[in-house]
């Protein structure tokens, strides 16, 4: 090929191709912009693309300095680049990492990637420069760096807290390896078990645990190698420093890909030592119940027997078993008697609560009839009722008949309750009033003496317990003959109650349940 | 001929006093301080009554009485139990081992006899 003038050649060559079309289809094509350049740097082909990138109509471009479409701070130095360039030219790929800017015709900046090529033509060599705009691009990739940079202070916090909580925490927090050795420890372990971290990590930690708990932690630590297994609520102890053991509590959970157990343990040494006490205390108390309920029973044994004496010969004698006996005898020999049969009332009353306490009180019932044992009752405490200068009176409705009931109890109730209304009351009377509904027979016992303050009351049914009188009197009894009555008009399927006003009499009322 | 009934109690003043109530009212007493000896004489004398202490030294009254069911002549004879044991379950146990009655100490001069001209009925 002949050698021309430069400009003429190139125009030549492009002319040339230009009559096949062919390469400015090519160019038209590519997806980014590409520009063709000289060996001087000046613009010789640029494509649509080049136009909408730059701003630039294509007559603005062709013949300028390619240097136009850089910003100025970079122009001087591309004069260099663009002359190395020029004396070794190489296929330089997109991608090299380089940071480029372009400047548009409105003097923005555009972030860039470019690729060069050159190409040798019969006009000389020209430079091919194909340059895609990577803005798109940089924003996700700043987007993405501001994510990570965010995400990385969110992690440090979220760590420099964990670890707060975890160098805080009361309980023992660890990582312990499948290999059996500790990995990580909070310092609770240190001011728990007072080992060092180092001393704790350097031996498997199946050397701390108690000799008898060493087989069930083995177990329970293999468990924890398999997927899916949490430990909750597994005890055993942990040597101190120095020899002592310390009772733990476990919580873990195992990461079997991991070969890691986490755990938390808290130190149960105190609770566990309450928990002995306590069984102690209530063995203790279960005992001591049970010695109270064979000192009762054996003591109202041993008193019993000689009281058996006393009763019996004394009865013996006024009977006149073995002679007559002088009027003056007798009323001795009865003043005997009545001590005698006192002491064993108070002797059964112990017998009795000792019994009811223990539930083991038998109620045993049967049809009986109602005001015969009222009558039975007043007739019994008559005589001691009218020494004290008292009328007992006895009324009961004419509809009450028999009852299903204990009549030993039901005896022993009025008995109790009369025997207290005469005990406690100096003058006046003393009645007994019994009506009845459909199902119940409701019994009162009036007396007109002493009654019993408000704050007694209550205080009344309980047992060992004799309301002060606030009188310079004490009265004779074990002060358990109410709460006696109480339970057993309970347990036949009644009521009692007190109505009370100081200084002017009580009320005393028991219901007792007509039927089976 | 008046009936006899064999007391088998190791106190001696109960032992007294049930001889006097018993003689009292007209009955011929034999009197056994322990069990076995109480079953010897039971055997021997075939008393128309027993009265037995319960808490007696070595055989208890409950083992007593079931030795006394199982000889063949005593097989009906009836037996009081007499204790100061009073707890619940006394009574149910006496009759289990065989008694026919049952009385509580100190003993009621009055109910005491009724019982004892009870358990002939």
């Amino acid at each position: 090929m002949a050698i021309m003038s430069k400009e003429n050649s190139i125009q030549n060559w492009l002319a040339s191709r230009k009559s096949e079309n062919l390469f400015e289809e090519l160019l038209e094509s590519a997806p980014d912009a590409v520009l063709i350049v000289d060996n001087r740097g000046k613009i010789v082909l640029i494509n649509a693309q080049t136009e909408r990138l730059f701003g630039y109509k294509r007559i603005e471009l062709i013949g300028q300095s390619v240097e136009r479409l850089l910003p100025e701070r970079f122009r001087q130095g591309h004069l260099g680049l663009r002359t190395g360039y020029i004396d070794d030219p190489q296929v330089r790929p997109m991608g090299s990492g380089l940071n480029l800017f372009a400047q548009h015709k409105n003097g923005s900046e555009i972030p860039v990637e470019i690729s060069l090529s050159p190409l040798e033509t019969e006009a000389g060599l020209l430079i091919s420069s194909t340059i895609r705009d990577i803005t798109p691009r940089v924003q996700i990739e700043k987007e993405l760096r501001a994510a990570r940079e965010e995400l990385e202070v969110r992690v440090a916090q979220r760590t420099a807290e964990l670890d707060r909580f975890f160098s805080l925490s009361l309980d023992m927090l660890c990582i312990a390896g499948l290999d059996g050795y500790f990995k990580r420890l909070n310092p609770a372990w240190e001011s728990t078990l007072t080992f060092t971290q180092e001393e704790l990590t350097a031996q498997p930690f199946i050397n701390f645990v108690h000799p008898d708990d060493q087989e069930a932690t083995i177990k329970e630590a293999a468990n924890l190698g398999k997927a899916g297994h949490v430990t909750i609520s597994f005890e055993n102890r942990y040597q101190i420093k120095g020899g002592e053991w310390r009772w733990l509590l476990w919580s873990a959970v195992g990461y079997p890909e991991e070969s890691l157990i986490y755990a938390a343990a808290r130190d149960i040494t105190e609770r566990k030592q309450m928990e002995e006490d306590l069984k102690k205390a209530t063995d203790k108390a279960l005992e001591a119940d049970r010695l109270k309920s064979a000192f009762l029973a054996s003591m109202s044994h041993e008193l019993r027997t000689p009281l058996n004496s006393i009763i019996g010969f004394t009865g013996a004698l006024l009977r006149g078993y073995v002679g007559p006996i002088e009027p003056e005898q007798e009323k001795l020999l009865k003043m005997v008697a009545e001590s005698s049969h006192h002491l064993l009332a108070l002797i059964n009353d112990v017998l009795d609560i000792s019994k009811i306490e223990a539930d083991q009180i038998k109620i045993s019932k049967n049809l009986f009839s109602f005001p015969q044992t009222v009558e039975k009752t007043a007739k019994a405490m008559r005589e001691a009722a009218k020494a004290k200068g008292l009328s007992l009176s006895v009324s009961v409705a004419p509809e009450i008949e028999a009852i299903h009931s204990d009549l030993r109890r039901v005896e022993q109730i009025l008995l109790n309750l009369v025997n207290n209304a005469i005990k406690f009351t100096d003058q006046g009377e003393i009645k007994i009033i019994a009506t009845r509904d459909l199902n119940y027979i409701e019994t009162k016992i009036i007396d007109t003496g002493i009654g019993i303050k408000p704050d007694d009351l209550d205080k009344l049914f309980k047992p060992f317990v004799q309301v002060d009188t606030g009188l310079d009197r004490i009265y004779e009894g074990t002060g358990l003959g109410l709460s006696i009555c109480k339970k057993l008009v309970n347990l036949l399927g009644g009521e009692i109650w007190v109505e009370s006003k100081w200084g002017s009499g009580s009320t005393f009322t028991f219901t007792l349940p007509i039927k089976e | 001929m008046s009936k006899k009934v064999l007391v088998i109690e190791d106190n001696e003043k109960n032992i007294y006093l049930v001889t006097l109530i018993l003689e009292q009212h007209g009955y011929q007493v034999f009197q056994a301080r322990d069990g076995i000896n109480g079953i010897k004489k039971a055997e021997t004398i075939n008393p128309n009554l027993i009265l037995l202490d319960i808490q007696l030294p070595g055989l208890n009254g409950y083992a007593v009485a079931r030795r006394i069911r199982s000889v063949p002549k005593l097989e009906h004879t009836p037996i009081i139990a007499v204790t100061s044991f009073a707890m619940v379950g006394d009574r149910e146990k006496a009759f289990e081992a065989g008694c026919t009655g049952y009385i509580e100490k100190p003993i009621n001069l009055d109910t005491f006899i009724e019982e004892v001209e009870n358990s002939f009925s």
